[in-house]
């Protein structure tokens, strides 16, 4: 009886450390978001797994990488030459019965033959303004 | 099959009269998304995951075609039946040929060879265009030219 107490409590604790682990969702200070929250929301984001949906899987610069802040970085990393045409581009829509707001945020790069945008789209929810951290999409093509 | 005469009726067509999804972005990177039309791959990520549009979607990205292909293996090392199949040009620390695997590095391209020549999306020029394998290594700078052939999936 005693080891199955013993049992119970060290699921029950190793399930409550598995749900802080998951990351939080960020908190937008403007509703509805401007494009100073898209890009705040994506940063402070830079722990959601690229486990969470299928568009992030080999996503990553580097092999290894296992975050929206690991893939994106890669992608920044890129924007080193002032000559190049960089930008950072966002957008904001309602969706899903204007439950939450759907927004992207893509990073964009142009050299010549060298040219491509990569980035996410995640939903904020209009209730209490907090980020859905399961409803990231990796965005791009090339 | 796909052949020379096919391809060459996409010649100088811009990608928004090949993709019936809608995903034309001009500031997008659509070799890949070009292939994938034409040959119909529908693997990993597509177009319709871009875009809401009518229309059959295609694949998007090099990286998820590559492990797709048969046999792969340095341009150079292509035995002349694998004819026609799909090159792949970046850097070659970006592919494992053994493993089948190659890293969504930014500088990495492809094309459609069929005898001799390669059709691919320019995304400069906004359409597709053909080149000679010779030419179309030059379409990245050194260290990103390495050529890899992939049997067409």
């Amino acid at each position: 009886m005693k080891w199955r107490w013993i049992a119970i409590t060290a699921f029950v604790v190793l399930a409550a450390c598995q749900r802080s682990n998951a990351p939080a969702g960020f908190t937008i200070r403007h509703k509805p978001p401007e494009r100073k929250d898209v890009i705040e929301a994506v940063l402070a984001s830079y722990a959601v797994p690229l486990s969470t949906h299928s568009s992030c899987k080999d996503i990553g610069t580097d092999a290894d990488d296992k975050t929206i802040g690991a893939y994106l970085s890669g992608f920044l990393s890129e924007l080193e030459k002032p000559e190049d045409r960089n930008s950072i581009a966002t957008s904001i829509a309602e969706a899903d019965g204007k439950s939450v707001w759907r927004c992207e945020l893509i990073i964009r790069h142009a050299a010549g033959d060298d040219e491509w945008g990569w980035g996410v789209r995640f939903d904020i929810r209009q209730s209490d303004g907090q980020v859905v951290p399961e409803s990231f999409v990796c965005l791009g093509a090339g | 099959m796909i052949t020379a005469a096919t391809l060459d009726q996409f010649l100088g067509k811009n990608i928004s009269a090949i993709c019936p999804v809608g995903f034309h972005n001009a500031n997008d990177n659509h070799c890949a998304h070009f292939v994938s039309h034409i040959l119909r791959y529908k693997f990993g990520f597509t177009c319709g995951g871009m875009v809401n549009g009518p229309g059959e979607p295609a694949s998007l990205r090099v990286q998820e075609l590559f492990p797709e292909c048969g046999r792969v293996g340095f341009w150079e090392n292509r035995p002349q039946d694998i004819n026609p199949c799909l090159v792949f040009i970046t850097k070659a620390s970006n592919v494992d040929v053994f493993t089948k695997k190659m890293a969504n590095v930014p500088k990495k391209h492809i094309g459609i060879f069929v005898d001799g020549n390669i059709w691919h999306y320019s995304n400069s020029q906004d359409k597709v265009v053909k080149q000679t394998p010779a030419q179309f290594k030059n379409h990245f700078a050194k260290p990103s030219n390495a050529m890899f052939y992939g049997e067409l999936p």
